[in-house]
């Protein structure tokens, strides 16, 4: 039941190097490893994931982004196509005047070789515009309470997973909630931010190995959707 | 045996393990269809129903002021309140009630405490979970706190579904400990004159309480239609009442992006 591919390496994700510390350790532990458990894919993400694959979509080539290009999803249910009406109509009012190109880059994890880990998550859109600047739109459905839209950790993170690709040139983030029509623009240089951000990376994945390390359960509220109940001691009779 | 009817489908909406959690469990008293929406399908809420910002705030003072000093030092809570830009009468008086009835000096106490508790057999297994206001432990009891910042909805708090998962999760915690059990509502709002009847079940009300959550996921996975309840008097409170298939107060969303799409659109 707990399989984990053999030739991967251990898996670190943005939530992982934020709160290692609070974490339940067993859980810690084996979603580091990459065990499986019972996950299963869940239906929260759906909109969301629509929205950017359709919007990947419209950028297979270099041009504006247009409201046929977001079809309601007829799957989805009803209050589910609303939102994505909504959402996408945010991304065509936000985006609508920016031409750019879809590039290829590994959306969902990047290999850390001398980390020996494999950090994942979604990175969002990578794109370049007209005159070949990359530009990463990551992209928001309703942003809970008074939360940032982006934080130091997550913008470390995509300083690293983007590093490879941008290079030395100027990279554009774009942070936006398509519901709230709320973004945050900044130019950051890659280049420089890389080594700070690796620093803090790497000694974050050094919390996560030394709390992995010692995987005593603890029940709380991150029971919920836990992947590894049964066989967990917290919840024995 | 109990029998664990599953609709066509579901394997896809449901995760293996349901998870319930007070809210969860009131709102699908309250409405199916919000259920869905809310706790299975996390759709972005389309409507504010009133601003939570200050009860979330009354929480966090009273977590901050008992993990710093106690409620009985008029010095310490009004120095709290004052950090917290909110030293008035308003939050003063709710801070007076508290402390007439907090067991501060009476036992040990912690706030904010997140508990989990799973149902293996019989099926359909379950996760419960719940975040306590505070616990204190005094004269035998494990004393749990909820306290509430507006109108008061129940004459028992045995009443209250929500209560039902504490109650569950708590006994637990509770048994390991051997303690009995009470959960208590402390209304804090001036306008409430008396907290509802405290409840302290015993085993046979925590057996019925276990039997009632199974049948619940039960009916969950069997579910074919998500039915709303579309009763206006529900539906007008509802965070998803403008695109709610079935909705009795249908409106417009109040997403901004909405006006922003829209203004975009009259001047191209």
């Amino acid at each position: 039941m707990e399989s984990a591919e053999e030739d991967e390496l251990p898996r670190v994700t943005l939530a992982h190097l934020r709160g290692a510390e609070t974490m339940c350790r067993r859980r810690l532990a084996r979603e580091h490893a990459g065990l499986r458990g019972r996950w299963s894919p869940s239906p929260r993400y759906a909109v969301g994931n629509r929205v950017v694959e359709d919007a990947r979509v419209a950028h297979a080539e270099l041009r504006t982004p247009h409201a046929r290009d977001f079809p309601t999803p007829t799957d989805l249910f009803p209050e589910q196509q609303a939102v994505y009406r909504a959402a996408a109509g945010g991304y065509v009012a936000l985006f609508g005047e920016r031409p750019a190109v879809a590039v290829t880059v590994d959306a969902w994890e990047t290999e850390l070789a001398e980390l020996e880990v494999r950090l994942v998550g979604s990175l969002g859109l990578a794109l370049e515009t007209a005159d070949g600047s990359p530009e990463l739109r990551s992209l928001r459905l309703g942003v809970a309470g008074n939360r940032p839209l982006i934080d130091d950790g997550e913008r470390r993170v995509l300083v690293v997973r983007s590093a490879a690709w941008v290079g030395v040139r100027p990279l554009r983030l774009v942070v936006a909630d398509l519901l709230a029509g709320a973004v945050v623009e900044e130019e950051l240089d890659v280049a420089a931010a890389l080594p700070e951000a690796l620093e803090w990376v790497t000694a974050r994945v050094e919390v996560v190995r030394a709390r992995a390390a010692d995987p005593v359960p603890k029940a709380g509220a991150e029971c919920r959707g836990c992947p590894y109940v049964p066989g967990c001691r917290a919840h024995e009779a | 045996m109990a029998t664990n009817v599953r609709a066509t489908g579901r394997d896809q909406l449901l995760p293996q393990i349901v998870t319930l959690t007070p809210t969860a469990y009131d709102t699908w008293k309250r409405c199916p269809r919000e259920y869905l929406l809310s706790h299975v399908l996390g759709v972005p809420t389309s409507d504010e129903i009133r601003p939570t910002d200050h009860g979330l705030l009354l929480h966090e003072l009273l977590r901050v002021v008992h993990e710093q000093g106690t409620c009985r030092d008029l010095d310490h809570v009004r120095d709290v309140l004052a950090g917290h830009g909110v030293d008035d009468q308003h939050f003063g008086g709710m801070f007076e009630r508290h402390a007439r009835r907090c067991p501060t000096d009476a036992g040990v106490g912690a706030h904010e405490v997140d508990l989990a508790r799973f149902h293996r057999m019989p099926a359909p297994m379950f996760m419960v979970t719940a975040r306590i206001d505070a616990i204190w432990v005094h004269d035998g009891f494990l004393d749990a706190r909820d306290y509430k910042s507006g109108a008061r909805w129940y004459e028992r708090v045995a009443d209250d579904p929500r209560a039902r998962i504490q109650a569950f999760v708590l006994d637990q915690y509770a048994q390991r400990r051997q303690l009995r059990l009470r959960l208590r509502y402390e209304h804090l709002a001036a306008e409430v004159d008396d907290d509802p009847e405290p409840f302290e079940p015993d085993d046979d009300d925590l057996v019925a309480i276990e039997e009632e959550l199974r049948v619940m996921v039960a009916e969950l996975w069997a579910v074919e239609e998500w039915n709303g309840v579309a009763d206006a008097a529900v539906c007008s409170w509802c965070r998803f009442r403008s695109i709610c298939t079935d909705s009795a107060a249908a409106g417009e969303p109040g997403w901004p992006v909405l006006a922003l799409a829209e203004s975009n659109e009259r001047d191209t």
